[in-house]
């Protein structure tokens, strides 16, 4: 099975899949020489080559999720194990989000955090995303008390994964 | 008169007998001087666990951590909160910056420690500490102005609030050990930007 490689799109370029998955880490091995492997919790095994800055970032935050028994957000070729892009989830409340599409993409703003993300309309995630998000906006839900737990890629601030949070797992903040 | 008086006199005309025109001025109570906060201003931008060059987010966190050491030692610090005009959307703060892929990063809010300081007239004037903006200590006013929205609200308040919503709803600090984690989780995302913007530089 082939390693993760780097992409070849522009900086800030999205994440290209084609598969997304949100998954607890079930376990992550590095050995001297090889490739490292990552288990996640739906099954799917995904290799990572080392000795790169990509590596060493992505290590990062494989061993921060795992850390903080949290989900990893990897985006890459399943079937063939391959990473394009992978980030951690985070329980969040919605502060606002835009009322139209604006090319293809809602505005996003949450509590807390003071960039603006948004959600791509063209995202297999995004019937399901959008009306978490809506709900989120007007449930009272806050910075203090977050219902939903979400991925964003951060080099282009897209909301990436959105997940209704468990009541009683809003104690993490962002 | 002996030549030891001479001498005396001699030296104490190297000397004026008027008042000395800079006199030093007191500190008041919880201020700093120019130079003492110059100086606390470098020591927090050299701290490595403090993600300055991440400012898509964490300006809550590095507010907190600023403000209470700075408290620890006596300091009358505050935090300055600017915000957004209704609705964000297509009316937030925008700064320019290296560490974004976009070149850019746009805001519903920004924050950040103030602290008073004392000039050599003994004016005492708030000043911000926010080494991931500048390059020293500011103005309010000044470091409104780099956020590129002249419609923006600006509020001050003491140090308690970790985050202060834009209608004043306000929430008290994390366990230090959250702030912590806050701190490991933004280095990862700025670790991460930095090497994706990296190998998207060098194909």
């Amino acid at each position: 099975m082939p390693a993760s490689q780097p992409s070849t799109g522009h900086a800030g370029a999205p994440m290209r899949g084609p598969d997304f998955v949100l998954e607890k880490v079930k376990s992550w091995v590095e050995r001297p020489g090889a490739n490292a492997e990552l288990l996640l919790g739906d099954g799917s095994l995904w290799k990572l080559k080392p000795g790169t800055k990509i590596y060493e970032a992505q290590r990062a935050v494989i061993e921060g999720v795992i850390r903080r028994n949290a989900e990893l957000f990897v985006s890459g070729d399943k079937q063939h194990g391959l990473i394009d892009r992978l980030t951690d989830a985070s329980p969040l409340a919605v502060q606002e989000i835009s009322s139209t599409e604006n090319s293809g993409r809602y505005s996003v703003a949450f509590w807390g955090p003071p960039s603006i993300y948004h959600l791509r309309m063209d995202r297999p995630w995004s019937t399901q995303a959008l009306p978490l998000l809506r709900q989120s906006a007007t449930s009272g839900a806050s910075f203090g008390s977050p219902d939903l737990l979400v991925a964003i890629d951060p080099v282009t601030l897209e909301i990436v994964a959105v997940r209704p949070l468990a009541s009683g797992k809003g104690a993490t903040r962002h | 008169m002996s030549s030891f008086d001479q001498q005396q006199e001699a030296i104490k005309r190297q000397f004026s007998s008027a008042p000395p025109a800079s006199p030093v001025v007191s500190c008041p109570k919880g201020a700093l001087t120019e130079q003492e906060a110059n100086q606390w201003f470098d020591d927090f931008k050299c701290r490595e666990q403090i993600p300055w060059d991440y400012p898509q987010d964490c300006c809550y966190n590095r507010a907190h951590v600023m403000a209470r050491e700075l408290q620890a030692v006596g300091v009358d610090v505050g935090k300055v909160w600017n915000y957004a005009p209704p609705s964000v959307f297509g009316n937030g703060l925008r700064v320019s910056t290296p560490h974004a892929s976009r070149g850019y990063v746009e805001w519903t809010y920004h924050v950040a420690p103030t602290v008073p300081v004392v000039d050599p007239q003994g004016k005492v004037s708030r000043l911000v500490l926010d080494p991931s903006m500048t390059n020293g200590p500011i103005t309010p006013d000044q470091w409104k102005a780099l956020q590129g929205q002249p419609l923006s609200k600006l509020v001050s308040t003491d140090a308690t609030p970790y985050y202060r919503d834009p209608s004043g709803r306000v929430f008290p600090a994390p366990t230090d050990h959250e702030v912590a984690q806050i701190f490991d989780r933004h280095r990862e995302k700025r670790d991460d930007i930095r090497a994706e913007m990296k190998r998207n530089d060098t194909g």
